[in-house]
């Protein structure tokens, strides 16, 4: 364990570099894009060619399943996990750190959970650092502007993953806020911080995301 | 941590090897704590059935099944287990069950299978009989079928055997749950020396403080929470202790089930640790913040001023009462008692009519809850008959007007913060008292259609004219007090006079016992209290008069004196004679003098003379 903690060079640093995502590959989606029929609900083209993922608009309102590490450090039985697992004897062996605010262990966690591996098709090189105890930061390269989408759609696009993502660290890191940057073209299209608090209250499946995200107090330039 | 072992579970080990049927009876819908580590994780809260599958099978029973008489036999843990059963005892698996109804003539019925099972040397089995209470509709109406598979029950425990295994020797056990034992045929139970009936209590103080600390704690609190908030805690074990016996006070009377649920809304609502006893509130009474935590110490400092505006002339009364209130709002209220459950005070106003009780009531409803309809009166002489505890607390399933629930327990569900006025209890029926009982030790009660209702945010407050009056030897009543007594003089004949009828009269000792000392004696309304009632009285009407219809009454010193000396000439009924006065001399003849005048609105009226000895009452005025 001790080991393994210690490989990452930057304490708490964990970085995503989504493979799907290439220029070449935006640009061909953005043309099929325009020909498209423009009243049809929009996806990104990641999701039109795997059907089993879900469209943009709809992938803030499920989340990862969470992490009770409370109930892990109690010795309470968690649902789906075999304790005798290697998955749950990293949980269990690590549980204390993470309840001390340990940022070595929360790499740890973020590297052995992988939490945001499923946001691949959806945005490019998404890197997480937890920033204190507190805060984690996730930032990530969205596609471009102009790439395929109309404005509203692409503020929902933006709003709709940095939810996710910050969802997703919620679920597995004893965070109370994650800090959420997104960035297209060199420059900076997103900045939120959420609160675990605000999220607790939240029903995902009934919220707009985009005045979801705007009355969190985000900078949101579309 | 040491093992915490119920007493049920000491029960079920010592007996599961001495006698073959064994019923469960009581809490058994509840999950319970697994108390030993084995096939169940140690402290892990599971079903019943959970527990025993674990339990028999630590002890190493062969097979164990779990029967319902609307699935059949099952065992959601080892389906091998229930395969061997089947072909051990003739059954046959169908989708994971073994089907068999309860009663019926063919050899596959439920009684038939566990019969085979339990006469099988071979094999040391347990068949557990779930909702065994629900196989027959009453054990009084049974039928012919009914009777025979309890018959076979009973023929199967008498002869069953007992099985060489590798833990030794076992006896094959057929165990019953039920709610009620009465649920049973008396004769299946009743003088059997083959079966042993076992009580599973809610969770007792040791099991909730088990719950709620050592390395248990933490699951109550959600991850961030507990990371920011347990450091604290760490260093300062003491305030830990203190948060943790709160909670265990508080939660008293609740099952596991229940205390599970509590620790899943700490989580959701992200509950502070120093804030856990708050959520206890929330899962009683749907409310976060507690009015009691919120009443501020100024406003209670100002508190008997306050009151002494509305009830004049009863200060050692108000102090008393006071006291109760000042005890519940610093938390000090249950420290003479192992429960913190109980009811935030208890009162019980005695003296003279209409010296102020209800008034009291009320104006300390408004001061602490904000709002004298927080004071919720129960006239008790409607509650004199043998069968009025029905109407209290709700008729029993089957009873017309169960659906209604009780008034009590509806109304205490519905406003929990409250104080609850139980006027001239003397006139309820002793049945009645025994309900009071159990809501002054406990703090709570159980209606009819089976909800628990907690009285521990309430203050609740007897009212009485016990002590007013005294049998001689001959039965002839006297006054026991009079005007000329001093009110220390009235306060110990009353005392003594309410003591005596608890304890003697009615013969219920262990009343007069939870009403503490808590006996708040009322004085007359002696001269000064008179005055300052009527001069209180006749502001208030003059006040209105201005408000509601523009009309300004002069009343000159001259004529409140007339007024004056024959308001108060006879102070025996108190504050609310004074108000019969007013109401004859002043209301009546002014509401005359208006309306043969035609007077309406906006003008201003001097009262020159009260006529208090004319019949009816009359008064002098003129208009301006």
């Amino acid at each position: 364990m001790e080991d393994k903690k210690y490989t990452n060079p930057l304490d708490g640093l964990y970085e995503i570099v989504g493979d799907l995502w290439s220029m070449e590959k935006l640009q061909e989606a953005a043309e099929k894009k325009t020909q498209a029929d423009s009243t049809k609900p929009v996806s990104l083209p990641a999701s039109q060619k795997t059907d089993r993922l879900p469209s943009f608009d709809m992938i803030y309102k499920t989340a990862d399943e969470s992490i009770d590490w409370t109930d892990i450090i109690s010795g309470r039985t968690l649902p789906g996990i075999d304790p005798a697992s290697k998955r749950g004897q990293f949980l269990s062996g690590i549980a204390g750190e993470v309840l001390a605010g340990s940022l070595p262990a929360y790499a740890s966690v973020l590297q052995e959970v992988r939490p945001l591996d499923d946001m691949k098709p959806y945005a490019h090189r998404i890197r997480v650092r937890a920033l204190s105890a507190d805060e984690v930061q996730v930032t990530f390269a969205a596609f471009p502007e102009d790439a395929a989408l109309n404005d509203a759609q692409y503020a929902e696009y933006l709003c709709g993953i940095a939810l996710r993502c910050a969802r997703d660290i919620f679920a597995v890191l004893p965070v109370t806020s994650v800090h959420v940057t997104a960035s297209a073209k060199e420059s900076e299209v997103l900045d939120v911080t959420f609160s675990r608090a605000a999220f607790a209250r939240t029903r995902f499946s009934f919220i707009d995301p985009v005045g979801y995200v705007r009355e969190q107090g985000a900078v949101l330039h579309v | 941590m040491e093992p915490l072992i119920s007493k049920w579970h000491r029960e079920l080990e010592l007996f599961s090897s001495l006698t073959p049927l064994l019923i469960l009876e009581g809490n058994v819908l509840d999950q319970y704590r697994y108390p030993i580590p084995g096939s169940v994780k140690e402290d892990e809260l599971v079903p019943l059935s959970r527990y025993l599958h674990g339990y028999f099978s630590d002890q190493g029973y062969d097979e164990i099944v779990f029967y319902s008489n609307l699935i059949g036999f099952m065992n959601p843990w080892s389906p091998d287990m229930l395969a061997e059963y089947a072909s051990e005892n003739h059954g046959e698996v169908k989708n994971g069950v073994i089907p068999a109804e309860f009663k019926g003539n063919d050899a596959n019925t439920a009684p038939n299978i566990i019969r085979r099972a339990m006469l099988n040397p071979r094999k040391a089995s347990v068949q557990i009989m779930e909702l065994a209470s629900h196989y027959i509709t009453t054990p009084e109406r049974m039928d012919q079928q009914d009777v025979n598979s309890f018959n076979l029950l009973l023929q199967a425990a008498l002869s069953a055997s007992t099985v060489r295994t590798a833990y030794g020797r076992k006896q094959n056990l057929l165990i019953l749950l039920v709610n009620k034992l009465n649920d049973l045929p008396t004769w299946f139970y009743l003088n059997n020396p083959v079966c042993k009936t076992i009580t599973l209590e809610a969770p007792d103080r040791d099991e909730r403080k088990r719950l709620i600390s050592g390395p248990a704690f933490s699951s109550f609190f959600d991850s961030s929470v507990y990371r920011t908030d347990s450091p604290y805690y760490l260093e300062h074990p003491e305030d830990l202790e203190k948060l943790q016996e709160k909670f265990v006070g508080l939660t008293e009377g609740m099952t596991f089930t229940e205390l599970d649920a509590l620790r899943n809304l700490s989580r959701r609502e992200m509950t502070p640790i120093r804030d856990l006893c708050t959520v206890v509130d929330l899962y009683k009474y749907g409310i976060r913040t507690n009015p009691w935590e919120s009443l501020s110490m100024k406003s209670l400092k100002t508190a008997k001023a306050d009151l002494e505006k509305r009830v004049k002339g009863q200060d050692a009364a108000l102090e008393r009462s006071l006291d109760v209130v000042r005890r519940a709002v610093t938390g000090m209220n249950g420290l003479s008692s192992s429960s913190t459950a109980k009811p935030k005070g208890v009162l019980f106003y005695a003296g003279p009519t209409g010296t102020g009780k209800t008034e009291t009531a009320k104006a300390l409803a408004e001061k602490l809850f904000g709002d004298e309809s927080a004071c919720i009166r129960f006239d008790m002489s409607e509650y004199g008959e043998s069968h009025s505890d029905q109407k209290l607390m709700g008729a029993p399933p089957g009873y017309v007007g169960y659906e209604a629930g009780g008034q009590l327990t509806n109304t205490v569900r519905k406003q929990p913060f409250s104080i609850l006025l139980f006027d001239e209890i003397e006139k309820a029926h002793p049945t009645i008292l025994d309900k009071f009982l159990q809501i002054l030790e406990d703090g709570r009660m159980t209606d009819g259609q089976g909800n628990t209702v907690y009285f521990s945010e309430c203050i609740i407050i007897f009212t009485s004219n016990l002590g007013m009056y005294v049998k001689d030897a001959f039965g002839n009543r006297h006054a026991n007090v009079t005007m000329d007594m001093t009110y220390p003089e009235v306060e110990k004949a009353i005392r003594g006079a309410v003591e005596d009828y608890f304890k003697l009269e009615l013969g219920r000792p262990e009343i007069l016992n939870r009403i503490g000392e808590n006996i708040v004696v009322f004085d007359y309304i002696r001269n000064e209290a008179g005055e300052a009632i009527l001069r209180a009285q006749v502001d208030k009407i003059v006040r209105r008069m201005e408000e509601q219809k523009q009309l300004r009454i002069l009343i000159p010193e001259e004529a409140y004196r007339e007024l004056h000396d024959a308001a108060l000439a006879d102070l025996s009924n108190g504050g609310r004679g004074i108000g019969n006065q007013v109401e004859s001399l002043l209301i009546n003849p002014l509401s005359r003098w208006l309306f043969e005048n035609e007077i309406l609105t906006d003008r201003t009226i001097t009262i020159d003379h009260f006529l208090t000895a004319s019949n009816p009452a009359a008064i002098v005025c003129h208009a301006d």
